[in-house]
């Protein structure tokens, strides 16, 4: 009873003061809300790329010439399926295009006649015959194609080559497929001028996933010019970037924090008469100093409280409504073309827990000192003034 | 002179100096040893800076003297902790100070209930006691207002009330005429008068005539410059 | 060293939590060196004020340390993925060994922290402040422990090298298995939940008593009995309860259960034992402070509810331990 007593003074004093904890307020969700974009947007770029890499092929085998990316010979193919436990073997084609038009990089792939890609389709079909192409949402925002229009690529001699769109990828699909061009395998070979007998890379299908090591060690020692790569290995990469773009941008962050704190700080120890003199009347009426310090406690959780929540609900809304439109800029990097980002709404409490760590202690911990300061007014102060 | 059991505030040779061994070390009260009994009207009389305040403040358990013992309620309070010091300040004495002392931007009942806050009691009794208080001085209808908007004479009796609310044995007030007019420093006096037939201690802390020439006095103590000058019984 | 916003999160938070700590051991131990009660002084009363703030720095750094195991809980079972062969948070304590070492300096912290601010909170309520010097000599101990463990989850995060191929938990809490963690996992079923009930049992007698009657060696009991709760429950859920709450009788990882695939019953089966135990414990420690005047009243009157309070958590933990045992209809008792 007595807790909720001091919560009932702490509640009716923080509103005697709104506009002073206001600022105080705004500055906190104002960092939660920014922690929790860069958060929340990170793992959802994370779990979007693993849904997508959970289609991928089991193992990708390049090859390397003088410790580059080189095209690796189709043959490789056929010793590579006697291998036991491997199922369908097959040679991909792809490439970057860079688009001088308009200053942007497209991903080129040919499609394999017998290739089933699990891709949605909005409009139009896959590109059948020579001459047609698919592309992706991105590539037909900024090229202004749709369905039925022309798409004009300069190949490697230097020549503009006309392609149908036959069809365009869905916003949904747009992470994987955003800058994406698709032809049949023939097109796409004939137009980079590619060697007879070479593709980018070839994909392997491994039945048993606890024996994908083993196979790429056998890849490995039959073919010592080639480096195998593993799904988990793709899987594991991308958390790393991914874990490691947003640890960066928090510690850039982390500078933002400390002005937080020290405003943070400010605030609590500079008080004013009136505040004080209120603090010195509840001690010389018979509050305790333990009394004051827990009337502090709640006034810091009821901040505290409101602006996480507050900012979490900014971060939720900011990420999932409008796909984060101040952050993916920098999350982004390279490509011109971003994808329109909708991710799926989640509620994780372990990234709730990480941004409350983050935000709550340093607040907590510049407000301590301040708040006992007040605590120990002498309470024989309000006699003498 | 009594068993410190025996009486409601017994204190020896007590000593308090503010700022010890600085150049502005003040000996605000030396030595004095005083009895106050259960039902008394006491008064502290003498000029500003006589030490009445001072005193007022250790027999209140709101500080601890610097030497010298004082018992209250037969229990020594010169060397206990902040915290009983406040326990015993909370349950055993109600305080009216010279200048209010009222939150001015809370309501009058939230004013009142102040006292009550860190003792735990329910609500609704809590809520019960100040509106009788408040009734018995004649405010209840000003529960709601902010304090900041009451006439002095009011803030005056919201101050008592305040004081009244945790049911103390000892009313402490310090030069509680000061800022009052001849008319409610009577009004006061006959609240005060109330009290003490009720059977609380009152001790008063005045340079007012009014208040230390009042009939209902039972004992004056008068003070400069620290020490007791005389200790009279009427 | 992984850059994760969770091990970010770690450091930062133990950072600001050691610095709290420091503070609070700096200004204590300034406390006690010249504290005299007896004196009226202003200095006096300067220092006892200053308790306040100590105590008001270490509770908020304490319940910060403690949140802090389930963020490094999560955090590991969060990175994970990044090992080959881990597939459970066990696996990212494999990849460097000196996660188990962060482990168990946590949980000692868990127990270490609340008898600090029990201590304290007698210290308070005594007026006579006897245990002054007793709180601030723990509080230094305490500040090495916070620092150690500041220092090994450092140390321990900067180790992680994503590319380790570890032993996932299968491996480590499987028959099998090498080591410590294998042979408790291989412990037999049957007998151990015997051993498991039987201890609780005990247990809980013991306290039944210590309610009834003032005996002091009664108390000494129980703390010892604690203690054996405490590793006979942990060693029992390893090697059998998991069974039962995985339905499979080889996996025994005590970290999955934290997830909500598992409903989060991790959260009750550890709050519940951890309170039982340190409930139960604090009879004994707190046992010879009776003979100070001014604490005997209180520790009397607080005893009861750590009794009451240990009774009820122990109940608690049983429950949600035997439950699956008894109603998910799993016969693993061959195992």
């Amino acid at each position: 009873m007595r807790r909720l007593l001091i919560l009932d003074y702490a509640l009716s004093s923080l509103w005697r003061r709104r506009y002073k904890n206001f600022s105080i307020i705004a500055v906190f969700t104002l960092t939660v809300a920014v922690l929790g974009s860069i958060l929340l947007l990170t793992h959802s770029l994370k779990m979007e790329a693993s849904e997508i890499l959970a289609g991928a092929p089991d193992l990708v085998v390049q090859r390397m010439s003088a410790g580059r990316h080189d095209l690796i010979p189709v043959r490789y193919i056929e010793e590579i399926e006697k291998i036991p436990g491997v199922g369908a073997v097959k040679s991909r084609c792809w490439g970057y295009y860079y688009d001088a038009l308009t200053g942007s990089n497209f991903t080129l792939l040919g499609l394999d006649e017998t290739a089933t890609h699990e891709i949605h389709l909005l409009e139009g079909s896959m590109p059948k015959a020579e001459g047609q192409c698919a592309v992706g949402p991105g590539v037909a925002r900024i090229r202004n194609v749709k369905v039925g229009d022309e798409l004009i690529l300069i190949d490697s001699t230097n020549t503009g080559v006309v392609f149908e769109v036959v069809g365009t990828f869905t916003e949904e699909s747009s992470i994987l497929t955003n800058d994406l061009v698709v032809f049949p395998k023939d097109d796409l070979v004939w137009f980079f001028g590619l060697p007879e007998g070479r593709a980018t890379d070839i994909t392997v299908e491994v039945f048993n996933e606890s024996e994908v090591s083993t196979v790429a060690g056998k890849i490995k020692r039959m073919y010592p010019d080639t480096r195998p790569i593993t799904r988990r290995e793709i899987v594991q990469t991308y958390d790393a970037v991914f874990n490691w773009r947003s640890g960066m941008m928090l510690t850039v962050f982390l500078s933002a924090l400390i002005a937080f704190s020290i405003l943070a700080w400010d605030k609590a120890t500079g008080i004013s008469a009136e505040e004080r003199r209120e603090v010195g009347i509840l001690k010389a009426i018979g509050w305790d100093t333990s009394d004051v310090l827990e009337l502090k406690f709640w006034e810091g959780t009821v901040i505290s409280l409101t602006s996480f929540l507050l900012g979490l609900i900014f971060a939720f809304v900011h990420v999932f409504f409008f796909g984060a439109p101040l952050l993916t800029p920098v999350l982004k990097g390279w490509s011109v073309i971003f994808p329109d980002f909708h991710f799926t709404p989640y509620i994780d409490l372990y990234q709730i827990a990480v941004i409350g760590f983050l935000t709550v202690v340093p607040y907590v911990a510049s407000t301590v000192i301040p708040s006992w300061k007040t605590a120990v007014t002498d309470p024989e102060e309000v006699m003498r003034s | 002179m009594k068993e410190p059991a025996e009486a409601l505030i017994w204190t020896e040779d007590v000593t308090k100096v503010y700022n010890p061994r600085l150049p502005d070390e003040v000996r605000a009260v030396d030595r004095v040893s005083v009895t106050i009994d259960r039902g008394d009207v006491a008064v502290l009389k003498g000029p500003s800076g006589s030490g009445k305040t001072s005193l007022l403040s250790l027999i209140g358990c709101m500080s601890r003297p610097t030497s010298g013992r004082i018992f209250v309620d037969g229990r020594d309070v010169a060397k206990l902790s902040e915290s009983l010091l406040t326990a015993i300040r909370r349950e055993t004495f109600g305080f009216i100070f010279q200048q209010y002392n009222l939150v001015p931007d809370a309501s009058v009942l939230e004013n009142v209930l102040l006292p009550l806050y860190p003792v735990g009691l329910r609500p609704s009794e809590m809520k019960q006691r100040a509106n009788r208080i408040l009734e018995g001085l004649g405010i209840e209808n000003r529960r709601r207002l902010k304090v900041r908007k009451l006439s002095g004479g009011e803030q005056q009796r919201v101050a008592i009330a305040r004081a009244l609310v945790n049911e103390p044995d000892i009313i402490v007030a310090d030069e509680p005429t000061a800022h009052l007019d001849r008319q409610r420093s009577a009004d006061l006096l006959r609240v005060l008068e109330d009290l003490n037939m009720q059977g609380k201690t009152i001790i008063i802390a005045t340079h007012d005539a009014q208040v230390y020439d009042h009939v209902f006095v039972t004992r004056t103590i008068e003070m400069g410059d620290g020490r007791v000058e005389a200790e009279r019984l009427s | 060293m992984i850059l994760h916003p969770g091990i970010l999160a770690l450091i930062v938070g133990s950072s600001i939590v050691l610095m709290m700590v420091i503070y609070g051991s700096f200004v204590g131990t300034r406390v006690w060196l010249s504290w005299d009660f007896n004196s009226s002084s202003e200095e006096q009363l300067v220092l006892e004020r200053k308790t306040f703030l100590v105590s008001s720095i270490v509770r908020y750094a304490l319940a910060f340390e403690v949140f802090s195991i389930l963020l490094f809980i999560s955090t590991i079972d969060d990175i994970h993925q990044l090992f080959v062969g881990a597939m459970c948070a066990t696996g990212s304590l494999n990849a460097n060994p000196i996660g188990w070492v962060v482990l168990f300096v946590k949980m000692g912290i868990l127990l270490l922290a609340p008898v600090w601010v029990v201590l304290d909170i007698f210290d308070q309520k005594a007026g006579d402040y006897p245990l002054i010097r007793a709180k601030y000599v723990l509080l230094q101990f305490l500040t090495v422990v916070v620092a150690l463990d500041l220092f090994l989850v450092i140390k321990y995060f900067a180790g992680l090298h994503p590319e380790i191929i570890t032993s996932c938990c299968g491996a480590l809490f499987s028959e099998s298995g090498p080591g410590v963690a294998g042979e408790i996992a291989a412990l037999p079923s049957a007998g151990m939940m015997w051993l498991f009930y039987v201890t609780v049992v005990f247990f809980l007698a013991t306290l039944m008593f210590c309610l009834l009657h003032r005996a002091a060696a009664a108390r000494y009991v129980l703390a010892v009995l604690a203690v054996m709760l405490f590793f006979v429950s942990i060693a029992s859920v390893i090697s059998t309860f998991s069974m039962y709450i995985y339905q499979l009788p080889t996996h025994h990882c005590p970290f999955d259960m934290f997830q909500g695939n598992y409903s989060y019953v991790a959260y009750p089966i550890f709050l519940g034992l951890f309170s039982a135990v340190f409930f139960g414990f604090l009879p004994g420690i707190f046992q010879p402070l009776k003979k100070v005047t001014s604490l005997e009243k209180h520790i009397f009157e607080a005893e009861k509810k750590w009794l009451v309070t240990s009774g009820i958590a122990t109940i608690l933990f049983v429950t949600v331990v035997s439950w699956p045992v008894v109603f998910s209809g799993v016969e693993l008792m061959g195992y």
